[in-house]
């Protein structure tokens, strides 16, 4: 009975992020497979921390346990961070933008986006999906990195200056 | 206030973070001030390329359910079929220590279930304010120096394809001039963390702000509220959720929130 009320709880305030826990884990290790031990290593944590847990956002609090633990894993995984992009694939992709209008073309596009994120810095690109794609506030952020907001907010504006720059065409003005 | 603070401030004005009267100097000075402007744009449209552009990673199918076998919480009679690093946390568990547990379990008995309650609804009140203040943000920022439209037509044939070409989603979009709310153009716009589609009516000299995107949650009632000095009204309605911004009356907004409503309905019913 109390286990079940355990679980329940957990369940009902950590295991229902489980889809913010795997785009986090999956955007700061880059893989499939390795998101997936991540994530799975994180949730025994907050298991095991869980009577810890003081209430407030289950979601925070799994992303801050997430994320230390991406932090714990590409300091021992360094060698086997992808390669930056080939010359050749940076061609492609450009030639690509310049195609007619098209499905090919937005498909083309949200490759730019998701790799211009995935070059970014990992200290930047957890800000960038935490921010932009997990929508969470400057305060969140500074939770869950244990950063001061300033940090987040200077981090932030450095990360939009090189997604900037590197997606240039796609934000171009329509003169 | 100078450029140099000012391009500092442009992001945490995009993103909501600053409160009011920071938000209104930024705005001051952005009238005045085209490379401001200029980089207000960029930062704009960058926010909205990324949020279209960029993959949300879900957990694969069945993820859950392996996390719950290997935490040894599985709903069902998974616990015979443990696998060797659910023991190990079974035994963690027991290393906690008899007192601990029971501290543990009597707190959670105790202030448990009130707590989580009143930590949903807060949670759930806070998700909302902050959604309300972004949402009357991005009307704010709709009627500053041309930014209000980035497709102007009244056709409604116009504006719908307008957007399925850039949305992963496509809003009802219909001309309510015959009710005197004529359909003035479309925007995209970026609000909790998404691409969103902006309707832009007219109401006399009224400009509201129409922001739709797709919702999972079930059809809901028409509700305002003010907030700012501004109105907004809110509803879901076949797999959509509107909100209404603008400086008319709640009235006037609650009137064109029928009409959306009842031609979401009927539209959502001909699909």
């Amino acid at each position: 009975m109390s286990f079940d009320a355990v679980t329940a709880r957990f369940e009902a305030t950590v295991l229902i992020h489980l889809d913010s826990a795997w785009n986090l884990a999956r955007w700061l290790v880059r893989s499939e497979h390795d998101a997936q031990d991540v994530v799975q290593e994180a949730c025994v944590r907050a298991l095991r921390s869980f009577d810890g847990f003081r209430g407030g956002d289950g979601r925070c609090w799994l992303l801050t346990i997430v994320r230390n633990t991406c932090c714990t894993w590409l300091e021992k995984n360094r060698r086997h961070e992808p390669e930056a992009l080939s010359e050749e694939t940076l061609d492609q992709l450009e030639s690509a933008g310049s195609s007619p209008p098209g499905l090919l073309l937005r498909e083309a596009e949200a490759e730019q986006v998701r790799e211009a994120i995935e070059e970014l810095p990992t200290e930047f690109r957890e800000i960038v999906v935490l921010r932009e794609i997990e929508g969470l506030s400057y305060k969140e952020i500074s939770a869950i990195a244990g950063i001061p907001a300033g940090t987040v907010m200077s981090r932030l504006a450095r990360a939009r200056k090189r997604l900037e720059e590197k997606l240039s065409p796609l934000i171009a003005e329509e003169a | 206030m100078n450029c140099e603070r000012n391009l500092e401030l442009i992001g945490p004005y995009v993103d909501g973070e600053l409160d009011l009267p920071a938000a209104l100097d930024v705005e001051r000075h952005l009238e005045n001030c085209p490379a401001c402007q200029q980089a207000h744009r960029r930062i704009h449209r960058l926010k909205v390329t990324v949020a279209t552009g960029a993959p949300y990673y879900k957990a694969p199918v069945g993820f859950a359910d392996e996390i719950r076998k290997h935490l040894g919480i599985a709903k069902e009679s998974g616990s015979s079929e443990e696998s060797g690093s659910s023991l190990k946390l079974q035994s963690r568990r027991e290393g906690w220590g008899f007192s601990s547990r029971i501290l543990a379990i009597a707190a959670m008995l105790i202030v448990g279930v009130c707590l989580a309650g009143i930590i949903v609804w807060q949670n759930h009140k806070s998700v909302d304010d902050a959604m309300s203040h972004e949402l009357v943000y991005a009307h704010a920022r709709s009627m500053q120096f041309d930014h209000l439209m980035d497709v102007v037509s009244t056709d409604q044939h116009t504006v719908k394809p307008w957007f399925s070409d850039k949305l992963d989603f496509a809003p009802p979009v219909r001309d309510f001039a015959v009710a005197d709310f004529p359909l003035k153009g479309g925007r995209l716009d970026y609000i909790g963390g998404r691409a969103v589609a902006a309707l832009i009516y007219g109401h006399k000299k009224h400009v509201i702000n129409c922001f739709v995107w797709p919702s999972d949650q079930g059809d809901s009632p028409i509700t305002a509220m003010g907030l700012q000095g501004y109105s907004l009204v809110q509803f879901s309605q076949g797999g959509m959720s509107w909100h209404l911004v603008s400086d008319a009356s709640l009235e006037t907004l609650e009137e064109l929130a029928r009409e959306l409503r009842s031609n979401a309905a009927t539209s959502s019913v001909s699909k």
